[in-house]
């Protein structure tokens, strides 16, 4: 297997469960994937070229499915409380893109971490395939319009990309 | 459908996703408006239009900016709403609308359309035009909307 989870803290894994459990309409019987690791990063970090030093790992994600049917993502902060419930397009994205990243790397001699980058300023979500030496970046659908969703992209590629966009979401707007 | 139950109460909101990169305040503005019915831009582009005086749905792409509320829909105020005040608006069937600032700078607008007070802290039901719909806490919402976002500006509609 050429992609894999990190181990998740087994509190988040509580967490999650606990939070959604006490949530949900139906509490049973949904089902809830492996735990990803969420990091985060910002729009300076684009722009100075440095966004997979500076991503921070914030939360832990797992998605909940019904019926066979992925519904929504929960996610919980590293303290461990509920931060949100999400549900809409990039829950059925990120799933799309695990399954794509799972073929296209299984013969990869590589042994890849699964993570997730969120890089809000940007409108970026993307998978973060973190080897000792590569990094594969690829975008959830929506992607912003400088990005393919699903395509891999090296952190260099990825980044410039992302810089006009970075460099947009930093100016204000000039409404005089 | 919502996931969430309990003491809640949703407008249920149907917030269009934004077209282009940029466009958070053509969404909000357009779904706002058809929420209430109101006359006016019912396209994304012609809202830019509207605000940008351009013709932006013939070449949409050179209208993809950041930009603000249409005025005629959103009254501001500084800061955040508190949990009660959202709850009253949800309550009268009016829409908060919520400006996020993220951390390293940049602007993003969200809507609150419900809240749930059955656990043990208040939940907010935010849909937003990128990132979807979501149910979170409201201090989340106030500051660490993903992870790095802060609640600044509320807007009456």
């Amino acid at each position: 297997m050429a992609i894999h989870l990190p181990a998740a803290p087994p509190e988040a894994i509580d967490a999650l469960r606990n939070h959604l459990f006490s949530l949900l309409a139906q509490a049973a019987p949904v089902g809830l994937s492996r735990v990803v690791p969420v990091y985060s990063a910002g729009a300076q970090d684009v722009i100075d070229e440095r966004l997979l030093d500076a991503a921070r790992l914030t939360a832990w994600r797992t998605i909940v499915s019904k019926e066979g049917a992925s519904i929504a993502a929960a996610e919980v902060g590293i303290d461990m409380s509920l931060s949100q419930i999400d549900e809409g397009r990039l829950v059925a994205g990120m799933v799309e893109a695990v399954r794509q990243a799972e073929e296209r790397f299984a013969d990869d001699n590589r042994d890849y971490e699964l993570r997730l980058l969120r890089i809000p300023a940007v409108y970026t979500v993307a998978l973060w395939l973190h080897a000792g030496d590569a990094d594969v970046l690829m975008p959830v659908a929506p992607a912003a319009r400088a990005l393919r969703a699903n395509d891999s992209y090296g952190a260099d590629a990825f980044t410039a990309a992302l810089r006009p966009l970075a460099e947009s979401a930093l100016r204000e707007p000039d409404i005089t | 459908m919502s996931p969430v139950a309990g003491m809640a109460r949703s407008l249920n909101l149907a917030m269009e996703d934004q077209e282009k990169d940029n466009w958070c305040w053509a969404a909000v503005s357009v779904s706002v408006r058809k929420f209430y019915g109101m006359a006016g831009p019912r396209s994304q582009c012609g809202q830019a239009e509207g605000q940008f005086h351009r013709p932006c749905c013939a070449d949409p792409d050179s209208c993809d900016q950041r930009w603000i509320l249409d005025p005629n829909i959103f009254t501001r105020s500084a800061g955040t709403f508190p949990f009660v005040t959202v709850q009253q608006q949800i309550d009268a069937g009016r829409l908060v609308t919520a400006r996020i600032t993220w951390a390293e700078g940049g602007t993003h607008y969200v809507c609150i359309d419900g809240y749930n007070i059955a656990g043990p802290e208040p939940l907010v039901s935010v849909k937003d035009p990128f990132y979807g719909p979501s149910t979170i806490p409201y201090n989340r919402l106030v500051a660490g909307y993903l992870d790095r976002g802060s609640w600044t500006e509320s807007y009456r509609s």
